[in-house]
């Protein structure tokens, strides 16, 4: 075996496919033009011959060595009116055959003819049933009834030849989304419900006989072991012993049970599983009767939620393959409308009617009405409340009574927590189970046990309230209440040595942190990150492989990179290269969970932070966008699950930060960052339009209106700038009108009005312009003592220096006042220049400013002071030009100065 | 019959040696069943080479209650065996001798059909052996197809192709077997 010989065979199985889907006049002219050796064109000319009259039949010679004393050849070359091409398959139930009707239509045939073989009568007769069974149907996914007879006393009849693979290997090559499996099975379903209408039950469902075309329609076939139901007969007994596929056979098929549509229902809802989780959903133990029966009668699939199956799909399935025939869906077509339903979120029928089910589906489709559901929901926990009191004389009942109000209260929070419109039944829910929890510590006494579920419980509630990294309900003092009482319970556990209490000891540590760092205690929030990462190490340790343990541990590594980066740790890179070893690890081991996904984008996001605080702008980019290309995946897999959009966003948002809108250190890449960051929008909008409740979708999409405009400033598109900018001001004024002291709202009223008075001048509007940079100042002035003052300074600073820069020409005095407002700020804190690209811009501006304005004396320092810089300056490569123009800029200034100081002597 | 259920399970696990061990048992089991076959006069009854696989599968393993998987394991080996057995079963024909020494008794017609069938039989034999040296998967699939009678489901799971690689593989492969033994016939 040589590399040359496979390359050969490469080369002609490539032109053979190629040749054979050409039209079989264009063939020959294919083999003249193509570029190969004579031997190749010879053997390809074979093989083009071979396949274009019918093929080759392998078997054939194979056979007729194994039987030779028999003369006959092992197929017929003939069958009555069809010359046969080749088997397709063979079965105790006699042979198919590719075949060609010998008319002028040449129409190619399944031909199905009895076994020669063994004359027995039975098998005639099998035949001929399921020809009669074919010829009362008649539907587009059924393979159709063409032709039959018999020859020689041998029945056989002709359908429809069905060019296609089995569905579950069609959607193995394809990989269809979910709502196209599902329509795709819901045809079939269709198919085989018309042919329950017909009293034909198929009883041998299964992928093999569920072929798939190319154009993507799936035909049944095989009714071989169908069965005629007779309505007036009553159930019957089969009685033609084991014919079914035992991996796709219905408990009352083993067991030799009537068999009804519902054996049909079970078969296919094995099918869908398959279709949705690429795995059978039974595999008969053949060893042994007692085996078989146990392996389909009693042994269920795991009932474990994957990526396309979960949720009330996953119910609708289990459903289906009821083992008990009653249980399932009455009809093929019960079981389409279900699917239908689940499609559309609306509530399935094979719910149990729980009233924490329905109230979710309903708050899905009645957003308005989420708070008066949320009252209903309230007072069935706080019935359960009460009778907790009552119970507590009774141990059994108490504990009867704590698990089902235990599950009832977080079973409806979780149901809604990701709905959007949400907010308002999640508070009542809070309320109502905090006080449940109050009576439950109560009664607790010194049960771990139960001080680990109330831990629990409290930590759920306390992420609820406050926790900053999902969809919480902004109570942040609460939030650390529970925290706290959680912590109180856990403490001691884990100082006993209790091992199972270490990961979540360290779950409440990190909702401490996040809370407190929210609040702006970094330092208290610091010290809380390091215990809740001693604890997860201890717990990763302890049981290296536990994914709740490695997911906790990257993602808590990832968040104190954060925290470390913001007060210029040294440790954070350190932490970073953790989230990332630790994620990868997480990924390795389950590749297919969101979650695991999820993760790991945020680990590419510290890592990619930390590469940006060191400049290493390229190596950020690459990380963040690798963060966000998962994330995107996430979104299209969970399109309603509110916090991975939101993390959708925020990456988006960053993106198109470094590529091209970070003051002096982006990749002058302003196209990128336009179109990441108008991608962020789509999805700010889509949080948005789904909860107007949620504050922090306001407060997001608004951020990213303000970037967007920034770039698209920075891009040249004044106009478009303007009109983006000015919607999202009057948005932001009318939220500072509603919340005054709200310090975000009022920095970002600011930004937006600098924006806007830059946008302006831009487009020669300067009256405007100063107008619009006069509104800013007085939104700032407040602000300079707030927790972001310097930048604020910062902000007032620029401003100062822009009016003046537009009032230069038509009213130098007001132009001077303004200069020197920002040279005294500037001189009363410079940490306000706190990037090297504005510690040279500024000054430089101001120094020409004063040139222009003719005050030599005060121009001449400032412009030496930003020559400085600029000269020193090592920017990314895409902004070294537009430094090397600031320099030249200055110097053209300095060297103008030095002139008329001559001209002055 | 443990041992052959041990061996299967060990060269599932990736144990050459036990393939080594297994070979010959599952060789004998085969040319005992057809030969049984092969060496009765039949009038109307002819049995497939799948099925002699099958017969011998079921002797030899599914009594002793193995698992799936090593029923594919089994029909990939039981296709190479039954292979070579039918080679040696055709090159004895065309010598006239019939396995175990025996001479054939001359049916004129009859016997000049088995000679044919042989031939044929060794001319695609030869072109089986051309096409693995060009492309071993394509051959290995004939073969699974053939002479172990596994169809492309169990075809796909065995060698972890998918179904439409190996329907497009085998068609070309058929074509060119096809086009090889015109050659070698003319």
């Amino acid at each position: 075996m040589t590399g040359g010989s496979e390359e050969r065979w490469r080369k002609l199985q490539a032109s053979f496919e190629q040749a054979m889907d050409l039209p079989p006049g264009d063939r020959a002219a294919f083999l003249a033009a193509l570029d190969a050796d004579e031997h190749l064109k010879r053997e390809l000319h074979g093989m083009i011959r071979v396949a274009s009259s019918g093929g080759v039949d392998l078997s054939q010679p194979i056979a007729a060595l194994a039987g030779t004393a028999s003369a006959a050849p092992a197929h017929p070359r003939r069958f009555g009116p069809y010359r046969i091409v080749r088997e397709i398959g063979h079965g105790g139930m006699g042979v198919v055959y590719e075949a060609v009707r010998e008319d002028e239509f040449h129409q190619r045939v399944a031909l199905k003819i009895a076994p020669q073989w063994r004359g027995e009568e039975q098998l005639h007769a099998r035949i001929r049933h399921e020809r009669q069974v074919l010829a009362g149907l008649d539907h587009p996914n059924i393979a159709r009834l063409i032709d039959g007879g018999s020859e020689n006393g041998v029945p056989y009849f002709a359908m429809e030849y069905v060019e296609g693979i089995p569905i579950t290997a069609f959607l193995h090559d394809r990989r269809p989304p979910l709502p196209a499996r599902i329509a795709l099975f819901q045809q079939v379903l269709a198919a085989v419900h018309y042919a329950h209408l017909n009293m034909v039950v198929h009883r041998d469902l299964k992928p093999s006989n569920i072929l798939v075309t190319s154009e993507g329609v799936p035909k049944l076939l095989d009714f071989g072991i169908a069965k005629i139901l007779d309505p007036m007969a009553g159930p019957g007994v089969t009685g033609t012993g084991m014919q079914w596929t035992p991996d796709y056979a219905s408990p009352e098929q083993v067991r030799g049970l009537p068999v009804t549509a519902q054996t049909d229902v079970y078969s296919l809802a094995l099918v869908l599983f398959e279709m949705l989780t690429g795995r059978r959903a039974q595999t008969a133990d053949m060893s042994s009767p007692l085996a078989l029966d146990k392996s389909i009668c009693e042994t269920e699939p795991a009932r474990i939620g994957t990526e396309l199956l979960h949720g009330d799909l996953l119910t609708i399935v289990f459903k289906a393959m009821s083992k008990e025939p009653s249980r399932r869906y009455e009809s093929a077509a019960e079981f389409s409308a279900d699917l239908t339903r689940c499609l559309n979120g609306l509530p399935v029928t094979a719910r149990p009617n729980t009233f924490a089910y329905r109230a979710s589906k309903f708050l899905r489709r009645h957003k308005g009405l989420a708070a008066g559901a949320a009252l209903l929901a309230a007072s069935v926990v706080a019935g359960f409340v009460s009778t907790l009191h009552q119970a507590r004389q009774a141990e059994s009942r108490f504990q009867q009574v704590r698990s089902l109000a235990n599950a009832f209260v977080f079973d409806i929070h979780d149901r809604i927590q990701f709905l959007p419109g949400s907010t308002p039944a999640r508070q009542a829910i809070v309320a109502t189970a905090l006080r449940y929890l109050e009576n439950l510590q109560q009664s607790a006494g010194a049960d771990a046990d139960l001080a680990r579920e109330l831990a629990g419980a409290y930590h759920r509630i306390g992420d609820v309230q406050g926790n900053p990294t999902i969809s919480n309900l902004g109570d942040r003092d609460g939030a650390l209440a529970s925290y706290r009482k959680a912590q109180s319970l856990l403490a001691p556990l884990v100082a006993q040595g209790d091992n199972a209490s270490r990961l979540p000891l360290a779950g409440i540590e990190t909702g401490l942190a996040m809370v407190r760092k929210e609040k702006g205690e970094t330092k208290v929030a610091l010290s809380h990150y390091q215990r809740a990462c001693a604890l997860a190490d201890d717990a990763l340790a302890g049981n290296p492989a536990d994914r709740s343990a490695l997911h906790f541990t990257a993602n808590l590594y990832a968040d104190w990179t954060r925290t470390l980066m913001q007060l210029n740790d040294p440790r954070a890179p350190a932490a970073a290269e953790r989230a990332m070893l630790v994620a990868r690890r997480l990924v390795a081991a389950d590749p297919s969970r969101l979650d695991s996904l999820a993760t790991l984008a945020t680990a590419h996001n510290s890592l990619a932070a930390v590469f940006l605080s060191a400049s290493q702008l390229e190596k950020a980019a690459t990380g963040y966008r690798q963060s966000v290309e998962l994330r995107s995946e996430l979104v299209r897999r969970a399109a309603d699950n509110v916090s991975y959009r939101r993390d959708l966003v925020v990456g988006l948002g960053t993106l198109g930060e470094v590529l091209g809108t970070r003051t002096g250190e982006n990749l002058g890449d302003t196209a990128g960052a336009i179109a990441a960051l108008r991608s962020a929008l789509e999805h700010t909008r889509w949080l948005r339009r789904n909860d107007a409740a949620d504050k922090r979708a306001v407060f997001d999409d608004l951020s990213v209106r303000m970037r967007l405009g920034a770039a698209l400033l920075e891009g040249g598109m004044a106009q478009d700038a303007l009109g983006l900018l000015r919607a999202a001001l009057e948005e932001n004024e009318a939220l500072v009108k509603n919340e005054p002291g709200n310090y975000r709202f009022t920095v970002a009223s600011g930004y937006l009005m600098r924006k806007e008075a830059e946008a302006l001048a831009a487009l020669g509007r300067n009256q405007e312009a100063v107008g619009a940079y006069r509104r800013a100042m007085e939104r700032y002035a407040p602000l300079t003592s707030g927790p972001t003052g310097s930048s604020v300074v910062f902000s007032i600073v620029i401003v100062n220096v822009q009016i003046a820069g537009l009032l230069a020409a038509t009213n130098p005095k007001a132009a001077l006042e303004a200069a020197n407002q920002a040279a005294a700020l500037i001189a009363k804190s410079p940490q306000s220049l706190s990037v090297p690209w504005t510690k040279a811009k500024i000054p430089g501006d101001l120094g020409r400013l004063y040139q222009r304005l003719g005050d030599a004396a005060r121009a001449r320092p400032w412009l030496e002071r930003s020559i400085a810089v600029w000269k020193q300056l090592r920017p990314p490569k895409a902004l070294e030009a537009a430094r090397q123009k600031e320099q030249a800029l200055v110097e053209a200034s300095l060297a103008h100065l030095a002139q008329s100081k001559v001209v002055e002597r | 019959m443990g041992d052959v259920t041990v061996l299967l399970s060990r060269w599932c696990s990736g144990d050459r040696g036990a393939l080594d061990a297994l070979t010959p048992l599952v060789y004998e089991e085969l040319r005992a069943i057809a030969e049984h076959y092969l060496g009765k006069e039949r009038s109307n009854h002819t049995l497939a080479p799948t099925a002699l696989v099958h017969e011998a599968w079921l002797k030899l393993v599914r009594q002793d209650q193995s698992e799936f998987p090593n029923r594919k394991h089994f029909y990939a080996l039981a296709a190479r065996v039954m292979r070579n057995i039918l080679v040696d079963h055709a090159r004895a024909l065309q010598t006239g001798k019939r396995g175990g020494g025996q001479m054939t008794i001359a049916f004129g017609e009859a016997q000049f059909t088995q000679t044919q069938h042989a031939n044929q039989f060794l001319v695609l034999n030869d072109a089986m052996d051309r096409l693995a040296k060009m492309s071993p998967r394509q051959a290995q699939v004939i073969e699974l197809r053939y002479f172990a009678g596994l169809n492309l489901e169990e075809i796909s799971e065995l060698t972890g192709v998918s179904q439409s690689t190996i329907s497009r593989d085998q068609r070309a492969a058929e074509a060119w077997l096809g086009q090889a033994m015109q050659e070698g016939v003319r």
